[in-house]
């Protein structure tokens, strides 16, 4: 077997295995559709670098598991949490914080003496961490509990338990539309200037 | 939600030849997407009626290549499209202004 007939069927495999997660009104389609996408990115005359066709077929399969669970949610419409849920959902977000702690911890008193990069590293984490919530509050369309402007101020203030928080019972995961509709308002409002 | 970069990129690529039919891959070259952006992105452009799609008829000539299903703006599609690309360049301009005037206003 040639090096591309394995790729495309690692390639294969995955798609299949993402497509795994789809309802099944839309399972098949998917995976044809998402399949018969790889004669046309390892064939493709514009990378002439062979290996980065490899590349970007094996990328496209590992990322169809990304639409697959995207198109899951979507399909479900949005999600409810019940009260148990959530306090599920606390408890595991306060235990995610206090293994964090614990780990800060540890790192610190371990190296702390001698070294000063487990600081640098936790300074970083915490940065990005801030920047993912941050970002991950801009991007969505609905919060729970507090005000956004609250979830924001809360992230940033109390690393990382504001962020956990936030991620575990503050974000609703709703499938939204790309526009709210205001171009279709302004569109049926009158002709386009 | 507001008019992504991802999603402005993906409208202008459609809008390109708005008659083109394209493919998954077609669109993910031309606006610069992965596959877990683009095709979420055109579920939900399809469920609001902007975006058709159909499968390639199977062709003798296709050499053992599986059908593809290719992507479409609808008429509504276009004009939605045209409608926000050109709002979200005036909001830039506008901001670009908006930033610009203060400073130009304290220059003797």
């Amino acid at each position: 077997m040639t090096a591309g007939g394995i790729v495309q069927r690692i390639a294969v495999y995955l798609i299949r295995r993402a497509c795994r997660h789809l309802p099944d009104d839309i399972r098949d389609e998917r995976c044809r559709e998402w399949t018969s996408e790889l004669p046309a990115i390892l064939h493709d005359p514009a990378a002439r670098f062979v290996p980065l066709r490899f590349a970007r077929a094996l990328f496209f399969a590992a990322d169809a598991g990304r639409s697959a669970r995207s198109l899951r949610r979507a399909a479900r419409g949005p999600v409810i949490l019940t009260r148990a849920a959530l306090i599920l959902r606390l408890i595991a977000g306060v235990s995610i914080y206090l293994s964090v702690v614990a780990l800060t911890i540890a790192l610190i008193t371990l190296f702390h003496p001698h070294n000063a990069w487990p600081l640098a590293l936790l300074f970083v984490a915490g940065a990005g961490f801030v920047t993912l919530c941050l970002t991950s509050l801009a991007r969505t369309a609905q919060v729970r509990f507090l005000p956004k402007w609250g979830w924001a101020v809360f992230c940033a203030v109390s690393v990382p338990l504001g962020g956990i928080i936030y991620l575990s019972i503050g974000r609703v995961r709703a499938p939204s539309g790309p526009w709210s509709g205001q171009a279709r308002h302004a569109d049926a409002s009158g002709p386009l200037p | 939600m507001k008019l992504t970069g991802a999603l402005e990129r993906l409208m202008q690529a459609l809008l390109a030849d708005p008659s083109a039919r394209r493919y998954g891959y077609d669109l993910m070259k031309a606006a610069r997407l992965p596959s877990g952006t683009l095709y979420p992105m055109l579920a939900r452009l399809q469920d609001q009626g902007l975006v058709s799609s159909e499968w390639e008829p199977v062709r003798d000539d296709a050499n053992g290549r599986p059908p593809r299903k290719y992507y479409q703006l609808t008429g509504e599609g276009i004009r939605v499209a045209r409608l926000e690309l050109a709002q979200a360049a005036r909001a830039t301009t506008s901001s670009i202004h908006g930033t610009a005037q203060p400073a130009s206003g304290r220059t003797p």
